[in-house]
């Protein structure tokens, strides 16, 4: 009798090792997979966006109307700026007074330089969009480089 | 009987194991080709649209370029257009920021060997190297914008823009960043 539970329970322990290790080795394989087909996705589209993305947050500067303000966005933008906007933008100690009217932006349109044989390492984005402050609204077009998930250089142009 | 009990559990379990497998590499294979036939569509769209730009790009450069040369000798598809209107008023932004920066210069420099028209050629060629094409693309309708850029010695800046739709012009602007 105990022989005989022995042997069942041997068997059964050696059924669930073989299925472990099947079950590893399919999910190896299946991981490899994966990751080839990832490796084949074109990631054109998704970088352009990424990168465009981080191009409109740049705008939220134009929303800078109070310290508290100031701070925000200081913390959203300073990781994504070169050293030089960095320090362009937020590097001297602030001791701006600020407007309390509420400034807002409209995007109007966004496009992107798009290199087709993905030669250029930089994106170049032009972004018109428009400010509401109070009773007043302006257009600009902003020309915003960015390279390798940075934001380097910008250019702004009131329309 | 119990062997070939074990054996066969075996295979149903490795079976069903690989049919799980499968079903995820088959959705990630079919949204991998997806995602690259729109990027091949898109990429498409976007060199079509900037071939038919870029066989004006040669023509404005040489009308931007050929200072001196006011004449319109464009071809067909500038005619009765706007692109015509905008381009003359491009130049015309152009010319006076050429001249207002040899005046300038002519009050700031020292140097008496040089005559106005150095100071103006020197200046021409400046602001001439700097004209720079841009193509900025949407994705999303495939719209392409041709901007021709030039900068002026003060750091002013004129922008030029022709929109491309279906390899069809459809708009254009000039927009002039002063520097006070």
């Amino acid at each position: 009798m105990k022989n005989r539970a022995a042997k069942i329970i041997t068997v059964l322990i050696a059924i669930l090792l073989i299925i472990s290790s099947v079950f590893l080795y399919l999910k190896y394989i299946e991981n490899k997979k994966i990751a080839e087909i990832k490796s084949q996705f074109n990631t054109k589209l998704t970088d352009y966006e990424r990168d465009k993305n981080l191009a409109l947050s740049y705008l939220e500067i134009i929303t800078i109307n109070s310290q508290d303000k100031y701070e925000e966005v200081k913390e959203k933008l300073y990781p994504v700026l070169s050293t030089d906007l960095q320090n362009q933008l937020f590097g001297a100690k602030n001791n701006t007074s600020y407007q309390s009217n509420e400034i807002k932006y409209t995007v109007v349109d966004v496009k992107g330089t798009f290199d087709e044989n993905n030669e250029r390492k930089e994106k170049l984005f032009k972004i018109q969009y428009y400010t509401v402050e109070k009773y007043s609204t302006k257009d600009y077009l902003a020309l915003i480089k960015v390279v390798d998930g940075l934001i380097v250089s910008v250019k702004t142009f009131v329309i | 009987m119990n062997k070939k009990i074990v054996l066969f559990l075996l295979l149903i379990a490795i079976i069903i194991l690989s049919g799980c497998n499968n079903k995820k590499i088959q959705q990630l294979e079919k949204e991998k080709e997806e995602n690259n036939k729109l990027v091949r569509d898109v990429t498409a769209t976007y060199i079509l649209n900037k071939f038919e730009a870029d066989k004006i790009a040669d023509d404005i450069k040489d009308y931007l370029l050929n200072i001196e040369n006011e004449d319109l000798n464009f071809p067909w598809y500038f005619q009765n257009s706007y692109l015509e209107y905008n381009i003359i008023v491009y130049k015309s932004h152009l010319l006076y920021g050429i001249e207002k920066a040899v005046e300038d210069e002519l009050i700031n420099t020292n140097n008496n060997n040089l005559t106005k028209q150095d100071i103006k050629q020197a200046v021409i060629d400046k602001v001439l190297k700097s004209i720079e094409f841009e193509y900025f693309f949407n994705p999303d309708n495939g719209d392409l914008e041709q901007m021709i850029i030039f900068t002026l010695p003060d750091g002013s800046q004129g922008l030029f823009i022709s929109l491309w739709q279906n390899s069809n012009l459809i708009y254009t602007n000039v927009f002039m960043k002063e520097v006070f």
